[in-house]
């Protein structure tokens, strides 16, 4: 091989090198690397009782209080959700800490809409470093994406870049007394719908006035984002696929929906009416089809009053409390914990 | 399967694997089988029209060669009639029976929908007809004798590197080396590893970069946009189709040289143009000298008149937008640029344009960029239709670019993005429009190059698309 090959292959393990040392992870992965750091430092004689599997919103659950209430000592029970969580983080950090669960251990998957709902999810939410979990769940494609730092942090990359030619210009744009570009700024709008709630205001005629003015976060849309109907069957069979090989690792799998605030129940119907009931029944179907137990706690209407929630989806502390209060008596009056 | 997609960085290196460890023989029946696989990864289904153009012109072709007299026209009539009505149903029903509704409402009547059919373009139906109508044609012109060998025939027709987008190649210069034995040349090979990186780079962080972030925003939602910011988009526009269309040409050219077959040079640094006569010797060369040789040649060209000669021009521009899509946008594009050539032609009367003659020194440059840049603003403009949703559309968007070019905000900050993408651009083509060699590089000393080639990998690395985002000429 000439040598401006050789020089090639070297500038990209080069950059790799590069992407893996300099390149910052992206919040959903290092909420991953994070968990995963926790799992591993966990005692080797230790055993799991009970683990959460999820996103941000499970993460919302506090188990040592639910440990306390159950009366069960608080090591043995272990919230792995993570930002973003979804069914390959789920499966990933399952398969780390399968090893610790004990025989009769139960492991809650909290699901979220995105997960079914959402099309191309496992690109674009970001690849987590678990190259392994794409692989075993027949993602061969994002499995060596995940593999390769230049890879795996492209969109943090290219994030940067466009960051950075977008201040510029705005800089360029200041000097010039122009401001931003408009279309731009047109942009943003979209973006920041729910950021801004004078701008939901004309969206959604009156869910504004009754959203609390502190529920501002919000990425519902893009949970809801256009799909097609292979897409969306595509992702109910990877869905199953993912439930299949959780299983093999843990027995008592338990599925669990998580309540949003009400305003945003609302907002849901009103702009993407039947999608959330379509998820709801594709779950059930997923856990008649596996066997599983499914707790849907939106239906508890106290849990869903908007003074619980810190924004549209994330339980406040009150709203973590109340919340892990009523999943420890389910557990109790379901399993008899 | 797309060039810039997983599926292909696996399927090209096991193909080569595979087709070096063969004979002769063997390899072209291993590369018609890849050819098909990859022209099967869209939709197994259209390989019937691809086997049926096939046969057919490979049967015409060799009763052509043998009959004598009025039979001769037959076989060619029945391959022309085959291809066109594969072309005809596939892509242009629909535009034809909706033109003709909307004809018959504007007399005040009314046409059952009844007979509109929801048909799916094959891809690549507008490259491989074009590509085996030309081969019956040459047989019945005795310039070409008729290919003995079925294998190397249909292999002539699905090669997977120019199937789907060109460059359409002629019998007369692809058979002879799909017949002839290759013997693995490391030299040639490697050019072309170098050229479809190349290729890559062009389509992968130029095409794809400036279409995500600027031109399909810019075309995406109009309204919130003033004449700058149109403008402005339509120039991105203007590289993003050049850098893909180019960039997918130099992929399938560097692909082909790997399996030792030697395709058509399709774009010659278009942009570079001085009149609009050398932008169609620089642009789609496969396309433009198919219509020239098959379509404005036998209607005369310029042989007769002057008028007919500008008869001959709109007729040939204007089946070569119609070639693009079935829209009356390409139709509006393709007679624009049939009306600059008409105009030109008139300007030049009679001169021969001397366009392979590049500037070389300051003062020709100075002459020459008042020159390039009319140019481009021609096509830009053409550019327009092309690329809007309707023919509508291009107009509102004309107006409003016409009323309010300079109301942009930021329009410092506008034009320097543009200048970015321009100069990656023509640091691309600058040294392949000197040298006149779209190889450069090779000759350059191992250093540069091996700069060059780690920027263009490291870049289509980190740019490479995690998505479909398949080629514009696909449509077509």
């Amino acid at each position: 091989m000439p040598l401006d090959y050789f020089v090639v292959i070297f500038a990209l393990a080069a950059a790799n090198f590069f992407a893996s040392v300099f390149v910052y992870e992206d919040l959903r992965t290092a909420s991953y690397i994070e968990k995963v750091s926790k799992i591993g430092s966990l005692s080797p004689d230790e055993d799991l009782d009970i683990l959460f599997l999820g996103d941000s919103r499970s993460m919302e659950i506090d188990v040592d209080q639910l440990s306390e209430i159950m009366g069960s000592h608080a090591d043995g029970f272990v919230n792995a959700s993570t930002i973003t969580g979804s069914w390959v983080t789920s499966h990933s950090l399952l398969r780390k800490v399968s090893p610790k669960l004990t025989e009769d251990a139960r492991t809650f998957l909290c699901v979220s809409e995105f997960w079914l709902e959402k099309s191309d999810f496992q690109n674009a939410a970001g690849i987590v470093p678990c190259w392994q979990d794409y692989y075993i769940l027949n993602q061969p494609e994002i499995a060596l994406n995940a593999f390769f730092p230049l890879s795996r942090k492209r969109g943090q990359i290219i994030h940067s870049i466009h960051l950075g030619v977008a201040n510029s210009r705005v800089w360029l744009g200041g000097m010039l007394k122009n401001g931003r570009m408009a279309w731009e700024a047109s942009l943003d709008k979209e973006t920041d719908r729910f950021r801004d709630p004078t701008l939901m205001n004309s969206e959604s005629n009156d869910v504004s006035k009754e959203r609390p003015i502190d529920l501002g976060k919000s990425n519902v849309d893009s949970w809801f984002s256009s799909i097609s109907p292979k897409q969306l069957n595509d992702n109910f069979v990877f869905a199953d696929y993912t439930l299949r090989m959780m299983r093999k690792m843990t027995p008592q799998l338990i599925l669990i929906y998580l309540p949003n605030a009400e305003v945003r129940e609302s907002y849901v119907d009103r702009r993407y009416p039947g999608r959330k009931e379509r998820f709801i029944r594709n779950i059930e179907k997923l856990a008649d089809k596996h066997g599983l137990t499914f707790i849907n706690m939106s239906t508890e209407s106290n849990l869903c009053d908007d003074s619980l929630f810190e924004d549209f989806h994330h339980w406040n502390t009150s709203g973590s409390f109340q919340g892990t209060v009523r999943l420890a008596q389910i557990l109790h009056s379901q399993f008899g914990d | 399967m797309l060039f810039n997609s997983f599926d292909f960085l696996l399927f090209l290196p096991l193909t080569l694997c595979f087709y070096y460890l063969l004979r002769h023989r063997s390899r072209n029946t291993f590369l018609l089988v890849a050819s098909y696989v990859f022209y099967g990864s869209w939709d197994w289904r259209f390989l019937g029209l691809l086997l049926l153009s096939t046969v057919v012109d490979f049967y015409c072709g060799k009763a052509i060669a043998s009959a004598r007299g009025s039979a001769r026209k037959k076989f060619m009539f029945l391959s022309l009639c085959t291809n066109l009505s594969i072309l005809g149903l596939f892509k242009y029903y629909g535009f034809f029976v909706d033109s003709f509704r909307d004809f018959i409402s504007v007399l005040g009547g009314n046409w059952s929908d009844s007979t509109t059919l929801n048909i799916v373009l094959p891809v690549g139906i507008s490259f491989y007809t074009f590509q085996t109508l030309s081969y019956t044609i040459d047989v019945y012109r005795g310039r070409l004798k008729p290919c003995k060998n079925q294998i190397d025939f249909a292999l002539f027709v699905a090669y997977f590197p120019q199937l789907v987008a060109g460059p359409i190649e002629r019998a007369k210069r692809l058979l002879p080396q799909i017949e002839k034995q290759r013997a693995f040349d490391w030299q040639i090979f490697r050019k072309g590893f170098s050229l479809a990186l190349v290729g890559l780079f062009k389509k992968v962080v130029i095409g794809d970069c400036i279409s995500g972030y600027y031109a399909d925003q810019v075309f995406a939602a109009n309204a919130t946009h003033d004449g700058g910011f149109l403008f402005f988009g339509l120039c991105m526009f203007a590289l993003q189709i050049y850098a893909d269309f180019s960039g997918y040409s130099d992929i399938a050219r560097g692909v082909s040289r790997m399996f030792g077959i030697e395709l058509m040079v399709n774009f010659r640094q278009p942009y570079f143009s001085r009149s609009i006569t050398e932008f169609w010797r620089r642009w789609h060369i496969s396309l433009s000298s198919w219509l020239k040789d098959y379509l404005y040649v036998p209607l005369g060209g310029n042989r007769q008149s002057a008028l007919k000669t500008y008869r001959n021009l709109m007729i040939t521009m204007l089946i070569g937008g119609l070639w693009h899509g079935a829209s009356w946008k390409f139709v509006v594009w393709g007679g624009l640029h049939g009306l600059y050539l008409v105009c030109h032609k008139h300007f030049l009367s009679g001169r021969e344009l001397e366009w392979e003659l590049r500037p070389s020194t300051q003062s020709e440059w100075l002459q020459a960029l008042p020159r390039i840049l009319a140019t481009n603003f021609l096509v830009l403009l053409a550019w327009l239709f092309f690329r809007a949703e309707s023919f509508g559309v291009a107009i509102d968007f004309l107006a409003i670019i016409a009323t309010a070019i300079f109301t942009a905000k930021g329009f410092l900050a506008i034009s320097l993005s543009l200048l970015f993408f321009h100069c990656m651009v023509l640091v691309v083509d600058l040294g392949a429009y000197l040298s006149d060699d779209h190889d450069f590089m090779e000759s350059r000393p191992v250093y540069r190059r091996a700069l060059v080639y780690s920027i263009y990998a490291v870049c289509i690395w980190v740019a490479w698309p995690t998505g479909y985002t398949p080629f514009i000429y696909f449509q077509f």
